[in-house]
């Protein structure tokens, strides 16, 4: 879902969009784009201003098949070919994201200055986009936690815990909701953790998804943490809690 | 000073004996074993408690377990048919003795199952002042050392467990799992979960009989300042006159 989109200076939407496959909407309001059918775009003509901006919020669920789906930025001359960009011949994007993680990097790519536009004309420079990702909002002082014991399973040999959240605000907390184990005492790795930090500081920590949506005020959802530790000490952590678009 | 001592001394140290006092839980459990003893796939099978530490700057809590039934079957004897973690003493013979001294303390023990297994189970019920509460749990093993799949949510398989967060924490129990095979057998094991005959008590310390005495020997002591000190009223003048 692509909003917020600005086109500074005397830039500015013209023309209607021209969707295919499961797209609507405009870049005068919002554009969505699935992958219900493929290939799904929409391409609308645009004045174009100094600068370009606008917000992506992406699913990022991965497919099994091994082939990611993606998602991409080009820009279009009048004969509807994309202006050539570093990205290579074929490619010609401006952003591309390949869904093939939870957290996907994104590749920005400026104008390639050898090679001409399909409509003629000389080169066209221009920089790289810069890609900002928004973080997931830590919404800790929002929650009440609460850890059950640890029970030991012989045969896998890892540790189990519950953790129950539960929203302890009066607003409702947005999903996807992930725990974060901040501090992880040096003895025990998180054995099912989905990943480790890499956008809300402090990085590198690992965390779990939750099963929840969202969650209302008063409404709560457990996790089952499993711990490898073949020390077999006590294991120790702080708890973060996260929650919303944007990247752990 | 006697007057000191029993104004000031034995009020407080009476005020402080109660405090000598420990809150168990004891309960008897009863799991019926029959399915077991026609699984020679899984056999032999092994009895494990495991008392494991939530926080490690907090009490100590200990598990007894004992007045083991087997319903015809038998423990194996130990060292030979055990492995313990911990400084974990005792086996299924007797009685086992875990404790939170360490992290980690617990006992697997070979045994031939019979038509039904009991214990008795005493636990004390120190609750953390940390984030997480120590722990009990008990399964049963096949011979490949996993636990029989049970429904227990956390997916430790466990029989039972209790997790200390309370003075008188809850007992939970789970069946076993039909839907998922055994480890060593690959078998479906239907069984019940364990029935537990809960006494949750108050039970002294076990030094604390002595402090009991203590404790009844200060209500003798406070029965007779109570004379002395009406008698006392009497006589303090004559002490003074004698000065």
């Amino acid at each position: 879902v692509l909003t917020n989109i600005q086109f500074s200076g005397n830039g500015g939407v013209a023309g209607s969009p021209l969707t295919a496959g499961d797209a609507w909407g405009s870049l005068s309001s919002a554009v969505v784009l699935t992958d219900a059918a493929l290939p799904s775009y929409l391409a609308q003509q645009f004045t174009p201003g100094g600068i370009l901006s606008f917000q992506l919020d992406l699913t990022t669920n991965v497919e099994s098949g091994g082939v990611p789906d993606g998602f991409s930025v080009s820009i279009l001359d009048n004969t509807f070919t994309p202006i050539p960009t570093t990205a290579g011949p074929g490619f010609d994007t401006v952003v591309q994201i390949y869904i093939n993680s939870d957290n996907p990097g994104a590749a920005s790519s400026a104008g390639d200055t050898t090679r001409t536009p399909a409509a003629g004309g000389p080169p066209i420079s221009f920089n790289a986009p810069t890609v900002q990702f928004q973080c997931a909002s830590d919404v800790s002082n929002s929650v009440s936690i609460t850890r059950s014991g640890y029970v030991f399973n012989f045969g896998t040999q890892l540790f189990s815990q519950t953790v129950t959240i539960t929203n302890s605000s009066g607003a409702t907390i947005n999903g996807p909701i992930s725990l974060v184990l901040d501090n992880l005492s040096g003895n025990a790795t998180l054995a099912n953790q989905v990943s480790v930090t890499s956008c809300a500081a402090p990085l590198g920590s690992p965390y779990i998804v939750t099963g929840a949506g969202g969650l209302a005020p008063g409404a709560n959802t457990s996790v089952v943490l499993q711990f490898s530790d073949p020390s077999k000490a006590t294991t120790t952590y702080n708890t973060r809690v996260l929650s919303g678009a944007g990247a752990p | 000073m006697k007057t000191l001592f029993t104004s000031l001394f034995v009020p407080l140290l009476c005020a402080v004996l109660p405090k000598g006092a420990r809150a168990d839980v004891v309960f008897t459990v009863d799991l019926n074993t029959t399915p077991l003893v026609t699984d020679l796939a899984d056999q032999p099978f092994s009895l494990a408690f495991q008392l494991l530490q939530g926080d490690p700057a907090n009490a100590t809590n200990t598990a007894t377990i004992g007045d083991f039934m087997l319903g015809g079957g038998s423990a194996a004897p130990c060292p030979s048919n055990c492995t313990t973690f911990g400084n974990e003493s005792g086996d299924a013979t007797s009685a086992i003795h875990l404790s939170t001294a360490d992290s980690f303390e617990a006992l697997i023990q070979t045994f031939t199952p019979g038509s039904s297994l009991s214990f008795t189970v005493d636990l004390t019920t120190h609750p953390n002042s940390g984030v997480a509460p120590d722990a009990f749990a008990f399964s049963i093993l096949d011979s490949s050392l996993f636990p029989i799949p049970t429904q227990d949510p956390t997916g430790a398989d466990s029989l039972l467990s209790v997790f200390i967060n309370s003075t008188n924490p809850a007992i939970l129990t789970y069946a076993t799992d039909p839907t998922t095979l055994t480890h060593a057998g690959n078998i479906s094991l239907t069984m019940g979960p364990p029935t537990i005959t809960a006494a949750v008590t108050t039970v002294p310390e076990p030094g604390s009989f002595a402090l009991l005495g203590t404790a009844l020997a200060c209500v003798g002591i406070g029965a007779l300042r109570f004379r002395l000190h009406g008698r006392g009223a009497r006589i303090s003048p004559t002490r003074r006159s004698r000065k």
